[in-house]
């Protein structure tokens, strides 16, 4: 054969076989999240494989691990929210707290010419403490007026609490009002909720609850009240 | 500047030495400790003042505002505060008030207010002499040799002040040195006591004696004798829980006392928790967190809050004697010394003050009488009838705004149940008239408390959105006289507003609590009155 034509067929070879494997290259490319260099992006790839593989069905976000303390909150809070506030007695709130198994304690008092009861709590659920909480009156005309417990303090603490709060409380979030570590919703005509991130002087003086005013600034309190004022 | 370290001489206590002057520190709770192998040190700093004005001292707040009026010569000690302070002005704290003084009951600044006084105002302990009156503590010093009433005291200060350090005080502490001298021998000491920052309980209700008439006995003193030391009176430290360090004429009665309070008479009492001995004079070891080290001890009705841990660990448990006891942890909160405010204590010693038995028996409160009240009404409507709740005029109007009674709340669907007087925060809130408290302290709104009291002609006043600090013989069952410090003025932890005094006045005539959750546009009972020409008469009264 012809020198010149061997050579014409050798680079014809040569191109085809250069263009055959560019193609190849590329698809590679897209297949392979080894060349991607987001881990994320692999896990997440990852299980979309291996989820659409099975139900078809996308998890691909694993939901956020809860701690102990916003297991414990949520419980409380939980429960709680079951009862409508204008029903809530000393007797059903009593109850709730025993199934929790926080032995509550009842203490009562005077308060102008009726009776004031206060219930607390011997125990509490980790990452929690202070639930404490006012009634008026006495049988039907019994009414809680306040209503509050304490989050251990964290990073995101603030941020979990509220969104706790907002899960299970029917909160008017038109009615919102809020300012650095304070957040306050109605709840409907009588009552509201806040949450405050604590300094010093909230906890100073406070008759009920124990505090080291060093290492307990930054705890949250929630607090259901009448409004009162 | 160099120290001279001083060694002390002398020994022993007897009857032989009795005239020898005992060394001792002063306790709140166990009042005259005597000192053990005591040394004296030259010390420079001395936090305590007088507060000199004859016209009064003003104790100011962090915006310059006057909070209270201090008595002239009264004693001080300098503390540190954060935030925001007047100018020219130091931080202090009132130990105790000269009895010589005109400043009206009402505007008077108690024992253990803090706030700021002008530098000007403030003179060193050093030129003057102090009187212990009528109105001290009546305890003895060295087993009954001698009563603290009418005993006068001297702060050392030769060359400098004198720091006593005895093995069995507190290594943390300072505990400056006093003579104290009493009115038929002014050549000799008493006494020597230490006494430390943190525990000024014994020098709370004083006269001063001003330079001249302290130069009159600073003569008669011999001042450079030698400082004598004490005491060998070693204190065996026994693990009992309950120390009964003195015999209670009562214990025997107390002791065959079953009764109990029923329920209704329990909800008059205070039902606040606190230290509960049987013994009046009995005191509880608190303890460090291992159990073993005793911190300090504790008298009967001191109130306490129980800490809860968020880790649940509440409570542990620790044999001593033989017994088992489960301890928990406690906070003192109306203790002056800041460095004894929590521990761990049995948790049998820590009841309800409606559940104490020697609590009541013993802490019976004030009795209001015609004598120590001039002012006895019939009721608030008598034409000479009460005092403004504020030592101050409010800075803004009562009578217009969100303040005035009937203004609207919650967009109209209810109406504002009092007057809002604003001020500044930590003024003190007073009695309009004598009465009787009613309730304790308790959560009202946004962090703050309130407190209700029952007065003349059955008129209860709430006063509301004041702090948590108690004042002074505000609890269930005792009697208030018109003008006494009821509480202080809060604020909101909403930052929304000013600093206030939310009070309410209902007419009596009508059972129940004073919040009512019924259709009533104010939420509250119907025998609700409006105060605000009531709060405009006073106003014009006092001001």
């Amino acid at each position: 054969m012809d020198k010149r034509l061997k050579l014409g067929i050798g680079l014809i070879f040569l191109s085809i076989i250069a263009l055959v494997a560019l193609k190849l290259l590329s698809q590679e490319t897209q297949k392979s999240p080894s060349i991607i260099k987001d881990d994320k992006n692999i896990t997440r790839t990852s299980s979309i494989n291996k989820k659409k593989k099975s139900d078809g069905k996308d998890d691909s976000v694993k939901p956020k691990q809860k701690l102990p303390k916003e297991k414990s909150f949520h419980q409380i809070i939980k429960k709680f929210s079951q009862v409508k506030l204008r029903q809530m007695k000393t007797k059903k709130f009593t109850s709730l707290l025993e199934e929790l198994k926080l032995v509550p304690q009842m203490v009562r008092s005077r308060s102008g010419k009726g009776r004031m009861t206060v219930i607390r709590t011997e125990n509490n659920l980790p990452g929690t403490r202070y639930i404490h909480a006012q009634f008026f009156g006495e049988n039907n005309k019994e009414f809680i007026q306040h209503l509050s417990l304490e989050y251990k303090k964290g990073d995101n603490a603030f941020e979990e609490v509220s969104s706790m709060v907002k899960e299970n409380y029917p909160i008017i979030a038109s009615s919102e009002y809020r300012n650095q570590k304070f957040v306050q919703w109605d709840l409907d005509e009588d009552y509201h909720i806040w949450i405050k991130e604590l300094n010093r002087e909230d906890m100073q003086n406070d008759p009920f609850n124990a505090y080291d005013l060093k290492n307990d600034v930054g705890n949250i309190r929630v607090t259901i009240e009448m409004k009162i004022h | 500047m160099h120290k001279i370290w001083l060694i002390l001489l002398l020994l022993i206590s007897n009857l032989a030495h009795a005239n020898e002057p005992g060394i001792y520190f002063w306790d709140n709770q166990e009042h005259f400790v005597a000192g053990e192998n005591c040394t004296v040190i030259p010390e420079e700093q001395n936090p305590f003042r007088v507060a000199h004005n004859e016209a009064g001292v003003s104790l100011l707040g962090e915006e310059g505002n006057t909070l209270s009026t201090l008595p002239h010569n009264s004693l001080v000690k300098l503390t540190e505060q954060d935030g925001l302070k007047p100018e020219n002005s130091l931080n202090i704290e009132v130990v105790g008030l000269n009895s010589e003084s005109s400043v009206s009951e009402s505007a008077r600044t108690q024992r253990g207010d803090v706030g700021f006084i002008s530098a000007l105002n403030l003179r060193p302990m050093d030129d003057y002499t102090f009187v212990l009156t009528k109105d001290a503590i009546d305890v003895e010093i060295g087993s009954g040799l001698l009563s603290t009433r009418a005993t006068v005291w001297q702060l050392v200060s030769d060359t400098s002040y004198y720091r006593l350090k005895c093995r069995n005080m507190s290594s943390t502490r300072h505990y400056l040195l006093f003579r104290i001298l009493v009115a038929d021998n002014k050549h000799t000491p008493r006494a020597y006591v230490g006494v430390s920052l943190h525990e000024t309980e014994i020098l709370e209700h004083i006269a001063t004696l001003n330079l001249d008439r302290s130069q009159y006995i600073f003569r008669n003193l011999m001042q450079n004798r030698p400082l004598i030391e004490a005491l060998r009176n070693s204190r065996v430290e026994v693990e009992n829980e309950v120390q009964d360090t003195f015999n209670d004429p009562d214990a025997d009665a107390l002791g065959s006392m079953t009764e109990t309070f029923s329920d209704p008479e329990k909800e008059l009492l205070d039902t606040r928790l606190m230290i509960c001995t049987q013994q009046r004079n009995g005191t509880v070891n608190i303890r460090e967190e291992n159990l073993t080290d005793i911190k300090f001890r504790a008298n009967l009705g001191e109130v306490v809050t129980v800490f809860q841990d968020f880790e649940e660990e509440n409570s542990r448990t620790r044999e001593i004697g033989g017994r088992t006891y489960t301890f928990i942890r406690v906070s003192f909160i109306e203790r002056e010394e800041s460095d004894q405010t929590e521990g761990w204590v049995a948790q049998s010693f820590v009841k309800r003050g409606s559940d104490c038995l020697a609590y009541n028996r013993y802490h019976r409160g004030n009795i209001v009488t015609e004598d120590n009240d001039p002012d006895r009404i019939t009721s608030i409507t008598d034409s000479d009838c009460c005092e403004f709740p504020l030592n101050n005029r409010p800075t803004h109007p009562y009578t217009s705004g969100m303040r005035r009674f009937e203004a609207n709340r919650s967009g109209g669907r209810r109406k504002h149940a009092a007057c809002d007087l604003y001020r500044f925060i930590n003024e003190p809130a007073v009695a309009i008239a004598s009465g009787t408290v009613i309730s304790n302290l308790y959560y009202f709104y946004q962090g703050t408390y309130a407190v209700e009291i029952e007065h003349p002609g059955g008129y209860i006043a709430r006063y509301g959105e004041i702090t948590g600090r108690r004042a002074t013989g505000i609890r269930p069952g005792l009697e208030v006289t018109k003008g006494q410090r009821v509480g202080f003025i809060g604020r909101v932890n909403s930052g929304c507003c000013r600093p206030m005094l939310h009070f309410e006045l209902y007419a009596g005539t009508m059972e129940g609590d004073l919040t009512d959750s019924s259709e009533s546009i104010f939420q509250r009972r119907e025998d609700l009155l409006d105060p605000t020409n009531f709060l405009l008469r006073w106003q014009e009264m006092k001001f």
